[in-house]
Formats: C-alpha cells, sequence, structure tokens
C-alpha cells in the first residue's frame, strides 16, 4: 500500500478536482442567484444561495489531510451524492428561471396581462 | 495492506463494495476523478443555459427561444449529474471484478446535442442577422 504513496499524487489531484467540482457548483448558483433576484424570484434566488453555501461546504469538507491517502478511509460515494443531489438542485434552480420567463412572454403575447 | 480500511460490510454502496476485490487504489482515485468531471462538464450545460437566461435578461427580456434553449441545457446538465454517479458504480463495480470497463454512453448522447444545439443557434444567428440587413 505505501509502494503508490505519493507517486502520481493521486490523491492531491483527487481532492483539487473535488474543489473544482465545489467551486464551480458554488458559482453557477451564485450567478442563477443574482438572475432570480433580477427578474423577481426570490425564493429560486434564496434556494440558490443556499446551493451555494453546502457546494463550498463540501469542496472544503474534501480538503486534502496531510496523513489521510488511504483510499478506503473516504470512500466517494456519500460526498458524490451530495455533490450530485446539489447539481440537479443548481440544474433545477437555473431551469426555473427561463420557464418562468418563457411562460410570462407566452401569457404576453396571447394578451393575458 | 488493508489495515486502516473499514469492513466491507460497512462501505457503501453494497452493490459495489460488497463484489469482487480491493482495486489498485490509483484506480479508484481515478474513477472518482471521472465522475467529478463528467459532473463538472453537467455544470457547465447549466452553467451556459443560466448565461443564456442572463443575456435575454439583459437584453430584451423577452425570447421564447433563447428560453427554450436555456432550459434545455440546464435540465440535460442536471441529467449529466446523474449519469455520472451512476457510470461511477459501474466503473467501480467493472475494477472490482477485474472486467472490461464498459463504454461511456453519455458521450455519444452529449456531443450529439451539443452538435444539433450548435446548428439550431448558428441558424438561429444567421437568420437574425439576414433579416436585421
Amino acid at each position: 500500500m505505501d509502494r503508490w504513496f505519493d507517486r502520481g499524487l493521486q490523491p492531491e489531484r483527487t481532492a483539487l478536482s473535488w474543489q473544482r467540482t465545489g467551486l464551480s457548483a458554488a458559482s453557477v448558483s451564485i450567478v442563477t442567484a443574482f438572475i432570480a433576484v433580477r427578474v423577481g424570484l426570490s425564493a429560486v434566488a434564496i434556494a440558490a444561495v443556499l446551493v451555494a453555501t453546502t457546494a463550498v461546504a463540501l469542496a472544503l469538507l474534501r480538503f486534502p489531510r496531510a496523513r489521510v491517502h488511504v483510499s478506503g478511509l473516504t470512500d466517494p460515494w456519500p460526498v458524490l451524492l451530495r455533490v450530485g443531489v446539489i447539481v440537479v438542485a443548481a440544474a433545477v434552480l437555473g431551469a426555473l428561471v427561463p420557464s418562468y420567463s418563457f411562460v410570462s412572454s407566452l401569457l404576453s403575447s396571447a394578451g393575458v396581462q | 495492506m488493508t489495515h486502516s480500511l473499514p469492513p466491507a460490510n460497512e462501505r457503501r454502496p453494497k452493490s459495489v463494495y460488497g463484489i469482487g476485490e480491493e482495486p489498485d487504489v490509483r484506480f479508484s482515485f481515478a474513477n472518482e476523478r471521472t465522475a467529478l468531471a463528467w459532473i463538472r462538464t453537467g455544470l457547465a450545460l447549466v452553467a451556459g443555459g443560466v448565461a443564456l437566461t442572463t443575456l435575454t435578461q439583459f437584453t430584451h427580456g423577452q425570447n421564447v427561444l433563447l428560453d427554450l434553449v436555456a432550459v434545455i441545457a440546464c435540465i440535460a446538465g442536471g441529467c449529466l449529474a446523474v449519469v455520472a454517479l451512476a457510470s461511477w458504480r459501474r466503473n467501480e463495480r467493472a475494477l472490482r471484478l477485474n472486467a472490461a470497463l464498459p463504454a461511456p454512453v453519455a458521450l455519444v448522447w452529449l456531443v450529439a446535442g451539443i452538435l444539433v444545439m450548435t446548428v439550431c443557434l448558428g441558424g438561429y444567428v444567421v437568420y437574425n442577422s439576414v433579416v436585421s440587413v
């Protein structure tokens, strides 16, 4: 088990990959929050800020700790599942804003005020 | 040497860790990073959708086609995240059983979807610029 230790920096690369993912999720959610505020969907904005906070927390929790180099100690599935849920939530929130403006333009072109 | 691993029956999901034998830990790490890369691809699609929404909000305010494309991009991004988790399980099972890795099915769909979307949006841009001349 020690033969591969730090060769190729696998744990570090994986931890950095987690961080990239968490920070990307956070930035997408923050932009969603801004645009939701602009459109006037404040509930969506609040949810997006919550999603962004959770994404940052998940990224920080997978930060490389000096002596944890055995993959079995940190099986990825539980965190992977949470990040998956976060991304799906970000996708739903991101889809809500254009759906809202899509429906409202259809309504206004149908003459409903 | 598996002295620091938790017992096999405590590791989740059971459908993965209940079968086969412990693979080279580098391969598990690589599988983990592959899943994360797929998740980021999904996130990029969501980001594209959100960017389109921002664009329509800051220009015309109302553009049914761009809104539709944005919704599709966001939903596709969410689906890719789910696919990423499913492929992680499939790949980890294959690693533990020392079997051949399954082909990345989502890749074909992703490329086809992006091609269709590129052609549609490109056509829309050309159409708009011809009309405005």
